[in-house]
């Protein structure tokens, strides 16, 4: 299997300008101007037209990026308009499959055994893939959270779906809200236990200013860094990753006057191995908390993939619904689990 | 009467500590270091003292705390029936939100941690009182050295060292009983006060 489907975690919460707790139900209410006695089925509707509505709104393209998200409806295109997005208002989701890409470069589009079958593609010409989504909007809370799956580093609309959230979920008398990755404490543990460090990579991608003779300068940001420090001693458990993170994040990368600190690059990750079940896991440092988080990679939890090695979408599915029910919600929702004595 | 008090007691006895275990979110500690934890540390202090005491109370340690025992059970009546309806309003409000609900339901599990956990602490002090009394009416009986005593093998004074024996016993529990409860007592102040301190201020600030 070429690629490496993964899940990843996000939560977001509302942040009111007069820094009242905002639910989502008074944000819909407020935005869409809906009346008060408006009931929880009527909003979660709502959010979902609108939700619809704006994946061929502005919000589903980024310039920067070159990549859209979008809904393609036309079922003799779409190999999996069955899985579109759809919502449970009891549950306050909505979840499907949504269609992204990149565009904004010039390429031919051509069959591989014949290329004097070809097209130009134009610079407003998208490629488009599949990814499944499942996103929480809980109508009696602030905090709402979503689940991705992306293919690879680069087949991913990780980065366009967290601004398109952010851009979506904001409003006058709101401030922009944030998406953070965040990962369930059952799945660090779960990874964790008995695990030993492989190796740890840093990772930035260059943005280069500096004016240069050679030229080289100019191409930087074609390039990623990766720096990879691979322990001799297989045996330093996952409680020292820290140590090895705070040893190694000091070292700096020095071009002449410009240097940079290996610690602020990009995205740190690191790679452990269970010698017990003699799997592999990777985790990515989250900024925001400080610790790392393991990355959930769908090998091993999905039995069945597509032809292009992407995961099956029905069993996807489930997999999320059933992340979501028993990893997910009680993370963002402690209050949930709180009884009267 | 003495059936409902029984009855009364047993519950009192049982939800009390239950609510020494569990938080506001109504999540129960099970680890043996919460279940017997504080039991055995005070075990091993009330021993300690028996042990130091030799001969029992002195007449100004059961002055002060009776003294002490009965402002206490004083206080903390007003401070149960201030928070009968203080601590626990129900939420009538139409709006309501995970964030009312969790307040609500939060309120409702500390007022009632607050009331079985206090009138606990009054009972032991009450039971504290009436062993204190027991040296106060019983002097001699009650401040015997109980290592001057040892067994020995006569028949001949089978009833005397039998009431001895009872007599012995007796002055072992009164001490344990009062150490053990006043150490009981002095905890469950600290809890009830600084408890009470955090959760009006907390309410403060949801304000």
């Amino acid at each position: 299997m070429a690629l490496n489907p993964k899940l990843e975690f996000f939560r977001f919460t509302l942040k009111p300008k007069d820094k009242n707790f905002k639910t989502f139900k008074e944000f819909a209410i407020t935005k869409f101007e809906l009346d008060k006695s408006s009931s929880d089925a009527e909003i979660m509707k709502k959010y979902f037209s609108y939700f619809i509505e704006s994946l061929d709104g502005d919000y589903s393209k980024d310039e920067n990026q070159k990549k859209q998200i979008t809904l393609i409806k036309n079922e003799e295109v779409n190999k999996y308009l069955q899985y579109q997005p759809k919502f449970k208002s009891d549950a306050n989701v909505i979840h499907g499959v949504i269609n992204g890409g990149s565009y904004g470069r010039e390429r031919i589009l051509t069959n591989k055994n014949d290329t004097n079958e070809c097209t130009e593609m134009s610079l407003d010409d998208s490629v488009l893939q599949y990814y499944y989504f499942l996103l929480y909007l809980p109508l009696d809370h602030n905090e709402g959270g979503f689940i991705l799956h992306s293919n690879s580093g680069s087949e991913s609309i990780t980065k366009i779906f967290r601004r398109f959230i952010s851009k979506v979920f904001g409003h006058d008398g709101f401030y922009k809200t944030e998406a953070e990755l965040f990962s369930p404490i059952s799945f660090q543990d779960e990874f964790k236990k008995g695990s030993h460090l492989q190796n740890m990579s840093f990772k930035k991608s260059f943005v280069d200013n500096i004016p240069n003779t050679n030229g080289i300068s100019n191409k930087l940001d074609e390039y990623d860094i990766i720096v990879k420090v691979v322990p001799k001693n297989k045996g330093i458990s996952i409680s020292q990753i820290n140590q090895v993170r705070n040893l190694f994040s000091k070292f700096i990368l020095s071009r002449g006057n410009q240097t940079d600190i290996i610690g602020d690059f990009d995205e740190t990750k690191f790679e452990v191995r269970n010698p017990i079940n003699k799997s592999n896991k990777t985790f990515e440092w989250n900024k925001k908390d400080n610790e790392f988080s393991p990355v959930v990679y769908l090998e091993g939890r999905i039995d069945n993939f597509n032809l292009d090695g992407t995961p099956d979408f029905k069993e996807l599915e489930e997999l999320c619904q059933n992340l979501f029910n028993d990893e997910v919600l009680p993370e963002l929702r402690p209050d949930l689990n709180v009884t009267r004595a | 009467m003495s059936q409902e008090l029984n009855k009364y007691l047993r519950i009192l006895i049982k939800e009390s500590s239950r609510f020494e275990r569990t938080d506001i979110n109504n999540k129960v500690n099970e680890s043996f270091r919460a279940k017997y934890g504080l039991k055995l540390v005070f075990l091993i202090i009330t021993l300690a003292l028996i042990f130091l005491l030799k001969s029992g109370f002195s007449n100004e340690f059961i002055s002060f705390v009776s003294s002490v025992l009965s402002i206490l059970v004083g206080l903390f009546i007003t401070a149960l029936i201030f928070s009968f309806d203080k601590f626990y309003e129900p939420n009538k409000s139409e709006e309501t939100n995970s964030r009312i609900k969790l307040w609500d339901t939060q309120a409702y599990n500390y007022a009632k941690k607050f009331a079985y956990i206090t009138s606990k602490t009054i009972v032991v002090s009450i039971v504290t009182l009436v062993a204190l009394i027991l040296s106060t009416l019983f002097k001699e009986s009650f401040d015997l050295n109980l290592f001057e005593y040892t067994f020995i093998d006569e028949k001949d004074d089978l009833f005397e060292s039998i009431l001895t024996g009872i007599i012995l016993v007796s002055n072992f529990i009164q001490r344990f009983i009062v150490i053990y409860f006043l150490l009981r007592i002095m905890y469950n102040t600290l809890f009830i006060v600084t408890s009470m301190v955090q959760y009006m201020t907390t309410k403060i600030d949801r304000m």
